[in-house]
């Protein structure tokens, strides 16, 4: 994959963490406007008996992405994460991106939820902050795929994730932010009962519940991630979010 | 090496946006733009036209061995390919009352040419100097268009008017900060740049100079427009869109809007005389 410390790409540390990210130079961008685009997947070991499905529907939205007639104004982050988060690449066009280049998910260790979700928020607003200042219109979308609850977080929890996102509909960086929770085969529905409680106390946007792995539901979520992408980057200079979309 | 961009929007009291611009880096790097006249019928339509046979005429001229154009030749080249166009398609010359601007570099040569039929702005900038800003226009704000030319009653009514006018016939304004002049009416807007010596060099139709504070009325100066639109962040794909659409959103947040058709090309020179360029490294 893309080596994120190659030189064609900047790296940020978000302020007051130790979150980092790498972003493509502003300079060497040439549209007018950006949808970031963040997804997170969990590659904890419980994760490990579907990940090759798993890299395949991330791949399959990808690729639908790659598609879209806003393909040329999204900049895409993809980051692994179990006890701690890992950037597969930072914010860059979907052109370069040679899905073949993706290796199969090491799925081992916890799930550091909250870290993860104040990870992709956090490194959004930063790089949109930085985008801004350069003239270009800004808005994002952020995905996190888990199949657990959090159990190894370190730097945040919800209050935190909240406060940022609170801080994300204040600021003027970002015309606005969709955070999507995507909980996939948990057959505990308590599992999925603490992620609809994580979700509010968050305040992300969304919740989906995917249930049980099967090539139809990881399919029907790859077309769910890339519906939701170009909506919301159709909404750009509309002064707010796309309308959510149901799974 | 030489960018170029160009942006267009409708007038915040226009229905149809009049004004249109284009640019392109082959055969060479040009630009034209058009400022419709709103009094006319369906001049957005006759912009565009107009614009297109512009690009067309530089794409054949300058593949066929022309290594520049000449103001005449292009005025002849032009009214004749309308003149045969219009009437397949159902349109008079009064749909196509409009300014045009054309900004073309010559073949390998660092000589750029403007001519501008109608009236409009300038804006030339220098490395290290302020934008400077020529603004063509012409009394009772009756442009002696193209259209007119390639129709002769309505040429000899123009001609006839302009003549009863204060000045007899001088009717065409052009104004620099440091002066005014006036002109005759069929004087030709044609100047040559060497490229080198500009950082940059923009067209646009007099909608830059169209800016009022909707809160109390004054008109904001062109010099202040051109001041902040001259806060490039980077030249990089489209720089000026950027620019420009930022600067009508602080110009918003003051209550600040351009009540005409805006339209605006720009070619950007990367390495202007005296400056020592540092491949890929260099940042502004």
């Amino acid at each position: 994959m893309t080596d994120p410390t190659s030189k064609s790409l900047s790296q940020g540390i978000v302020p007051g963490s130790t979150f980092q990210f790498s972003f493509t130079k502003p300079e060497d961008l040439g549209a007018t406007e950006y949808t970031l685009v963040t997804i997170e997947v969990d590659v904890s070991s419980s994760v490990d008996l579907f990940s090759d499905e798993l890299l395949n529907c991330v791949k399959e939205a990808i690729r639908a992405c790659k598609r879209s007639p806003r393909a040329e104004n999204l900049l895409l982050r993809l980051v692994s994460f179990n006890t701690t988060i890992k950037e597969i690449h930072g914010f860059i066009p979907l052109s370069p991106i040679n899905l073949d280049n993706y290796d199969p998910f090491t799925c081992t260790g916890m799930t550091a939820l909250y870290d993860a979700t104040y990870d992709s928020i956090s490194a959004s607003l930063a790089y949109a902050k930085t985008l801004t200042n350069m003239d270009f219109d800004v808005n994002a979308i952020t995905f996190i795929i888990t199949d657990g609850c959090e159990n190894a977080s370190c730097q945040s929890g919800p209050a935190s994730i909240k406060g940022l996102v609170d801080k994300v509909k204040k600021s003027e960086e970002l015309e606005s932010m969709i955070n999507v929770l995507i909980g996939i085969n948990s057959g505990d529905a308590s599992v999925f009962g603490m992620l609809s409680i994580f979700k509010d106390e968050a305040g992300l946007n969304q919740f989906v519940e995917v249930g049980d792995v099967s090539a139809g539901k990881l399919a029907k979520l790859a077309q769910f991630v890339s519906q939701s992408v170009s909506s919301q980057s159709q909404s750009l200079n509309s002064g707010g979010p796309s309308q959510l979309l149901k799974f | 090496m030489i960018k170029l961009d160009s942006f267009y929007t409708i007038g915040k009291t226009h229905q149809v946006c009049e004004d249109y611009v284009l640019h392109k880096e082959g055969p060479v790097p040009h630009i034209v733009l058009g400022d419709g006249c709103s009094s006319s019928p369906n001049t957005d339509v006759g912009v565009r036209i107009w614009s297109h046979i512009a690009h067309d005429m530089i794409k054949n001229t300058m593949t066929n061995g022309l290594q520049c154009f000449v103001p005449e030749g292009v005025v002849l080249w032009m009214s004749k390919v309308a003149k045969q166009l219009i009437p397949v398609i159902g349109l008079s010359s009064q749909n196509l009352d409009s300014t045009i601007v054309i900004l073309c570099q010559d073949l390998n040569s660092s000589t750029v040419r403007l001519l501008m039929l109608g009236d409009g702005i300038i804006i030339t900038k220098s490395k290290d100097k302020l934008p400077h800003i020529v603004q063509i226009s012409y009394m009772n704000e009756m442009p002696y268009y193209l259209s007119y030319i390639m129709d002769e009653s309505r040429n000899e009514a123009y001609i006839k008017r302009a003549k009863e006018l204060e000045h007899k016939g001088n009717t065409k304004i052009i104004h620099t900060l440091s002066e005014t002049s006036k002109v005759p009416y069929y004087d030709l807007t044609s100047i040559e740049y060497d490229i080198n010596d500009y950082e940059y060099i923009i067209i646009s139709s007099d909608g830059l100079d169209s800016f009022y504070n909707r809160n109390t009325g004054e008109k904001v100066p062109i010099e202040m427009t051109a001041t902040l639109l001259d806060q490039f962040k980077s030249f990089n794909g489209e720089f000026l869109k950027r620019r420009i659409k930022r600067m009508l959103k602080e110009y918003e947040k003051q209550g600040i809007y351009h009540y005409d058709d805006l339209s605006l090309g720009i070619m950007y020179n990367e390495c202007p005389r005296e400056v020592i360029c540092i491949k890929a490294e260099k940042t502004r």
